[in-house]
């Protein structure tokens, strides 16, 4: 060890403490418990522990042990009243879950979303339109029959539309026609 | 003088529970305190602190299973709890650990030191120079006089890491000590 280190002075340093101030602290044990000690050993055999001399508030250690009592005592009554008002918790969290669900659906009731361009869907839309054209006899527009005639045609192979001659289609268009008004 | 046998008794029983821990407080609050107070510095937090570690031991009375000496498994937990809560001071504040040592110094100079023992301040302020852990490694060997294989089974750290830790933690104060230019004995 470092020389400087072996000064015995520097384990005990000149700090104030009030006179008495662990007066009666071995007394205090033998009063508070009936127990006789029958062997000693480690801390429990030092009875009277020398910490450093820096001020302390007078009769702290004779207070401490009260405060630790109490501290106990509150968290045990906090700990009863807990388990006694864990109903009205439940009340709130069940009225909380209620608002969150009545919200979540509202909220689904407004809810916009995205178009769905799945096939199906598009297949329920031509429908739709093809129904309308024909509910307003446009179905003799050229336009509207070739669209008409690329609803039933697979998506894939909508362009054999552009190889063909303006025959052939009109062709299959009256084809189309005559099955579509025969049905 | 208090038997930690009997104490350990008291505190298996329901009816004399509570007695046993009042006894176990009053056997073991001195030691706590001033372990506290050696890492902490400032009086208030180390009330609050000791409490704590004592409500803790109350807590976790039940789980003692006694492969360890009484008073060991309160030291295990004091020192935990002291290093956990240095680390959170230091989170807490966002400040560097410079700055936190610094502020300890201010609790050290106003903590009603003796004038003229100046180089007992000095120990202290080269102390709060170490790091955390070796501090209080420090603080256990030269002031507690605590054996190494002790500290090991509370700090769950091994005796030649404690021996090493303790030897640079002297160097350290040694060099902090002689830069000051302190003039001692002979």
């Amino acid at each position: 060890m470092p020389e400087i280190l072996t000064k015995p002075i520097l384990k005990k340093l000149p700090f104030q403490v009030p006179e008495g101030y662990f007066a009666g602290f071995s007394a205090n044990l033998n009063e508070r418990m009936n127990l006789e000690a029958e062997e000693e050993s480690d801390v429990f055999s030092k009875p009277e522990y020398e910490g450093l001399n820096w001020s302390i508030p007078s009769g702290y250690f004779d207070t401490l042990p009260e405060m630790i009592g109490k501290r106990i005592d509150h968290e045990t009554a906090q700990h009863a009243t807990k388990i006694v008002s864990m109903w009205s918790r439940w009340k709130v969290l069940a009225a909380a879950a209620s608002v969150l669900l009545l919200l979540f659906v509202g909220l689904d009731y407004f809810k916009t979303s995205e178009p769905n361009y799945s096939p199906e869907n598009l297949a329920l839309a031509g429908e739709d339109i093809e129904k309308y054209l024909l509910e307003a006899n446009w179905q003799d527009q050229p336009q509207v029959q070739i669209w008409l005639a690329g609803q039933d045609a697979p998506l894939q192979n909508n362009e054999w539309l552009n190889e063909i001659d303006h025959e052939t289609i009109e062709n299959e268009l009256e084809n189309y026609d005559d099955e579509l008004f025969t049905n | 003088m208090v038997n930690e046998a009997l104490i350990l008794e008291a505190l298996k029983h329901p009816s004399t529970k509570r007695k046993g821990f009042d006894q176990l407080v009053l056997a073991c609050q001195k030691q706590v305190y001033w372990l506290v107070r050696k890492m902490v510095i400032d009086h208030d937090e180390t009330n609050d602190l000791t409490q704590d570690i004592f409500i803790k031991v109350w807590h976790n009375i039940d789980g003692f299973e006694g492969n360890s000496k009484l008073y060991t498994w309160i030291y295990r937990i004091a020192v935990n709890e002291c290093l956990a809560h240095l680390r959170k001071r230091k989170q807490r504040q966002m400040i560097s650990l410079e700055a936190v040592d610094n502020e300890l110094v201010g609790y050290l100079d106003q903590s009603g030191l003796a004038d003229g023992e100046h180089i007992q301040m000095l120990l202290q302020k080269a102390i709060l120079t170490l790091p955390d852990k070796q501090k209080m490694v420090f603080n256990l060997k030269y002031f507690e006089e605590m054996k190494y294989e002790d500290m090991s089974a509370m700090m769950g750290t091994s005796v030649g890491a404690l021996k090493a830790s303790f030897h640079l933690a002297m160097k350290k104060i040694e060099t902090y000590m002689l830069n000051q230019s302190i003039v001692y004995g002979n």
